[in-house]
């Protein structure tokens, strides 16, 4: 099977989505392709922060004021994902007095509005913080729910002409003349190959651009910096707190919807595909937590995971001994510890670069600036294929309209005004319609994709309950081969991996759900957690006796998700 | 593997609750049992047959509102704790563990720090035959026996090895013969008769599934197994039911329900429910809270009540101890604490889940009630969730007639018994045994008791 495209791009994170979008707009032809799920890799693991780029200033400039502007864009054409926490930036007794000057310097140079204001004021809004705040700084962070972000970005891909495939596994690149002219895929849940054509072949793949480059000959050396946070299980703050000193482990919190996510870690890895999150990066969040929030270690911590941060220098970077953060502006050549890597991206023409036409790749960057990487790869590219047309990302809202922000209330409300509704996940108000509905839609019979869709199985009782629910709706769906016939289920039946109706498949998306919960939680397994570890055991291995049923492959087989 | 001794978190007061000073007790037992789960109410309800003046007390409901409703015994013969992800096979039983027919003998060749190895077979025999005696009292019986598990279908469509199951659940023995039915019952969210059925299926028992709905179901409202079981406990709504599904039983064998036939009346809901459909009724444990755990509670409430005893729930409960003696319990209710002084005490307070084992920290675990010292082994996660899990080994080490034990081996307070999940040296989970350690070491305990041999 073949299709053409004009623009083809690898990777469904936030850098490809954008990118995607970017070129559906301008009118071209465009298809993306992802080999797991949307926000599978790092857009969908990082803490939610939309930075205003004041952590920037000191030693990133070109980042802070990037960030910056997007900030202001994105509060405007992505709404339904973004809430105006605002942020403070504050320091303790023990924080460096000397990085406040060049903070409000940066801050001014950059354009980045930055207020002073004093403790009292900040401890009458935020009133956990430590009563012995020296200073502290309004900017306008914000924060921007990466799911609900990545699935309005799909959806209008979509409405721009666009498509967006997940579960479409880049096998490789066709090459002919120096030139990419296409891409072999696989469809990793049937294992069916296909043959894209492309005009332009933008590798978006973050952390895994060098796997993807490489397919073209193309030498590209990404740094995986793993990020390690843990999510409260309530929302400690509603104002994103930053220290204020040079960027280091465990300098953040964030609220986003109903917890607050304490970051970050920072710790270079040898695979992005294969980390582990150790003990004593969570009691460094917890000291550094404790610091910000007194008798923060007695609130429940709801799990624990880690982002890889894609950070790029073109060249080799020399690692050796990590140096302290001086609060000191990045240099050339002074890569020693990842932390001082630039945030800021790179477009790369490998044509000029490698002697390949017909293939782009994006690298470095953060979410934040997302808009602005595939405005400059769109720019490239137009260039590229003699085209240019104009950029039309920054006035166009993303959200379709009527897409309004989320809050739990929301579901809460719509539950009361509708009938006899079924609620799957009560933490999370999850109904039985929205489940069936994102079954349908997803086609990918993974349950742990409704975690991203709907935060199914993301609350406090993680999965207790609702995974055996959603597993029976599962089933039932699959079951029905007639209503797939009807066209109900289509997408099951186009994309299924399983084309008999086969209890395995059930049996298997279930033990892959909880085990995939289970690496969040294992890392912060102690009191509440352990308490809620014990019940929901007895559920799935006693009472139900989930272990003994058959499956399709063992959870860590998975293809597409990580092993932490 | 290696147990050790972690130290309690309580550095002035390592092993053993703050000492008051001249405080008064506001009741005397001879008997207070800490916890409510299986362990404590058999106790309890033990005791006050025999006369003592019994006290349970406890934070809150235990284990039976969690559990199958069952007293599994042994159930599985795990694998060794760790098994490589190679060994792991595609076929459940590789990868799981193997369901034991004959509980009696895979406990012979226990460990002896295990829970129920110091009780020994003779004392979980007795200790069955006195808890099915106390639910046959109470019209409630339980079969089977020491010898042969029950193998009973899950919701999921597993198979669960039971060594005591009431009468509505043995109708479905998936080795007998006679195709499974089970029920679809829309509007009810815990229950997933497909899947169970094709799971069943794909095992080799034959099994189908049936649509029938449940008369008066609420139009704008969650259901729940509890509401639906006091439905039936009403013959009314038994009548109605039969009326609406008797003719669509045509030709089933057994038809399977979710465990909700009944509270009050459970054994009268199945027998006359059976009756008027023509057909037999098995139930399948589903989703806590545990309709089938609540009547076994309730049986033991009742026969503690019913005897003199007293059931407490609700409190926060801590040891109290005077000049290095257990003296009773101090229970922090609304209006303050409240001392009880007691000739013995019994802890059945539980593991993790239900607090009598807490972990503030990583790794770390503490006693909740005396601050007694734990036995734990240096490694707690398995990194695959359906592993053993080293953790639920932990627990309060303890000498034969089942008194806690300091890190040297001596008794601590030799009116102090430790029962239940609150022992070190099981994995109750990975081996279906917590009721049979519940109900053994209970029935040891309660004998081992001055003065109260009945």
């Amino acid at each position: 099977m073949g299709i053409s495209t004009e623009i083809l791009v690898i990777g469904g994170g936030a850098t490809g989505l954008g990118v995607a979008r970017d070129a559906a707009l301008r009118g071209f032809k465009t298809l993306l392709v992802e080999k797991g799920d949307l926000a599978h890799g790092t857009s969908g693991r990082y803490h939610g922060l939309l930075h205003s780029g004041a952590r920037y200033v000191v030693r990133d400039p070109r980042s802070a004021r990037e960030c910056y502007q997007e900030n202001v864009i994105l509060r405007r054409i992505l709404p339904s994902a973004v809430e105006d926490t605002g942020g403070f930036f504050a320091a303790l007794a023990e924080d460096p007095s000397e990085y406040v000057g060049p903070f409000v310097a940066g801050c001014r140079e950059a354009g980045i509005p930055a207020e002073e204001i004093s403790p009292s004021l900040a401890l009458k809004e935020e009133s956990l913080l430590n009563p012995k705040l020296a200073r502290v700084f309004r900017v306008p962070d914000a924060a921007c729910d990466s799911f609900d972000a990545t699935h309005a970005l799909a959806e209008s891909i979509r409405a721009a002409g666009g498509e967006a495939w997940v579960r479409h596994k880049l096998v490789g690149l066709r090459l002919s003349n120096g030139r990419v002219t296409g891409a072999e895929l696989e469809n990793v849940l049937t294992g069916e190959r296909l043959t894209v054509s492309a005009d332009m072949v933008i590798n978006c793949s973050g952390t895994w651009a060098g796997k993807v480059a490489a397919l073209a000959g193309c030498e590209v050396l990404v740094t995986p910096g793993k990020g390690t946070m843990i999510a409260m299980n309530s929302r400690l703050v509603n104002t994103v707190v930053n220290r204020l000193k040079p960027p280091s482990d465990g300098d953040i919190l964030v609220p986003v919807g109903t917890v607050a996510v304490m970051g970050t870690t920072e710790i270079v890895v040898q695979n992005p595909d294969q980390y582990t999150i150790e003990d004593d990066e969570i009691e460094v969040l917890l000291t550094e937590g404790e610091k910000l929030i007194p008798r923060f270690r007695e609130f429940r911590v709801l799990r624990a995971w880690a982002g890889v941060r894609p950070l790029f220098k073109d060249k080799p970077s020399s690692r050796s001994t990590p140096s302290e953060a001086s609060g000191l502006p990045l240099g050339e050549g002074d890569s020693t510890d990842s932390r001082l890597m630039s945030r800021s991206h790179s477009i790369l023409d490998h044509a000029t670069r490698d002697g390949v036409e017909g293939f782009i790749s994006v690298v470095g960057g953060k979410f934040t600036t997302f808009r602005l990487m595939a405005e400059e790869a769109l720019d490239m590219a137009g260039r590229k294929l003699s085209t240019e047309r104009k950029c039309r990302t920054a006035e166009i809202p993303i959200d379709l309209p009527g897409k309004k922000f989320y809050t739990p209330g929301k579901r809460l409300k719509e539950i009361e005004s509708s009938g006899n509704v079924e609620v799957i996940c009560e933490c999370e108000l999850v109904t039985r319609a929205q489940v069936e509905q994102a079954l349908r839609r997803s086609g990918s019979l993974i349950l742990n994709d409704l975690r991203r869709d709907l935060r199914l199985g993301m609350g406090p009782c993680q999965a207790g309950f609702c995974a055996y629910r959603a597993a029976g709706l599962l089933h039932t769906l699959f079951l029905t081969a007639e209503s797939a016939k009807k066209g109900e289920i289509s997408a099951l039946s186009a994309n299924s991996a399983v084309k008999n109706l086969d209890v395995r498949a059930t049996n298997s998306a279930l033990l892959e759900f909880l085990q995939e919960r289970w690496k969040g939680l294992r890392p912060v397994m102690w009191a509440a957690n352990l308490r809620q570890l014990e019940l929901d055991l007895n559920i799935y291995r006693d009472l139900l006796g989930a272990d003994r049923l058959p499956t399709l492959r063992e959870p860590e087989e998975y293809p597409t998700e990580r092993t932490a | 593997m290696t147990l050790s001794f972690t130290p309690g978190p309580f550095a002035k007061h390592p092993y053993g609750a703050p000492e008051g000073k001249g405080e008064s007790a506001q009741a005397h037992y001879d008997l207070i049992v800490v916890g409510a789960g299986l362990a404590g109410m058999f106790a309890g309800a033990l005791a006050a047959r025999r006369g003592a003046r019994t006290l349970v007390i406890a934070r809150g409901l235990g284990g039976t509102h969690v559990g199958a409703g069952t007293a599994d015994v042994w159930g599985y013969r795990p694998h060794p704790p760790t098994p490589s992800p190679a060994r792991l096979a595609r076929s459940p039983m590789e990868r799981g563990r193997h369901l034991v027919e004959n509980p009696e003998a895979e406990i012979g060749h226990l460990p002896p720090n295990h829970p129920l190895a110091l009780a020994g077979a003779d004392i979980l025999r007795e200790a069955l035959a006195q808890f099915q005696g106390l639910c046959e009292r109470s019209a409630y019986p339980l079969q089977g026996d020491l010898q042969h598990n029950h193998f009973l279908p899950t919701a999921l469509g597993a198979v669960r090895p039971a060594c005591l199951a009431p009468e509505s659940f043995i109708v479905g023995e998936v080795r007998q013969p006679g195709e499974l039915t089970l029920a679809r019952l829309p509007g009810f969210r815990d229950f997933y008769a497909d899947l169970a059925v094709a799971n069943l299926r794909t095992q080799g028992y034959a099994a189908r599934a049936i649509t029938l709905e449940l008369p008066r179901t609420p139009a704008r409202r969650d259901l729940f197994a509890t509401d639906i079981a006091r439905w039936f406990d009403t013959p009314t709504y038994r009548a109605e039911v039969a009326q609406q599904w008797h003719d669509k039983l045509q030709g089933v064998a057994r038809l399977g329900l979710p465990a909700l036939l009944g509270l009050d009346a459970a054994a009268e809901v199945w027998r006359d429910l059976s009756d008027k459909l023509g057909v037999r009724i098995f139930e399948i444990p589903i989703l806590p809270p545990s309709v089938p755990g609540m009547r076994l509670f309730n049986v033991l409430r009742s026969a503690i009540e019913t005897t003199g005893g007293r059931v407490t729930i609700g409190p926060s409960v801590s040891g109290w101890v005077k000049n290095g003696i257990a003296v009773g319990v101090i229970a922090e209710t609304a209006g303050g604490a409240r001392r009880y002084a007691a000739e013995h005490i019994l802890l059945a307070t539980g593991g993790f889940r239900h607090g009598g084992l807490e972990s503030p920290a990583k790794g770390q675990v503490c006693e909740s009630v005396f601050n007694l010292p734990v036995v734990a082994g240096p490694e707690f996660f398995a990194p695959l969730y359906w592993e053993a899990q080293p953790y639920a080994r932990s627990g309060v080490r303890v000498n034969e007639d089942l008194h806690p034990l300091d890190a040297g081996g001596e008794v601590l307070y030799p009116n102090v018994f430790v029962i239940g999940g609150l022992l070190a040296g099981a994995d109750r989970l990975g081996e279906g045994s917590r009721e049979g350690i519940d109900l053994a070491t209970s029935w040891k305990a309660v004998n081992g008791l001055n003065g109260f041999h009945g």
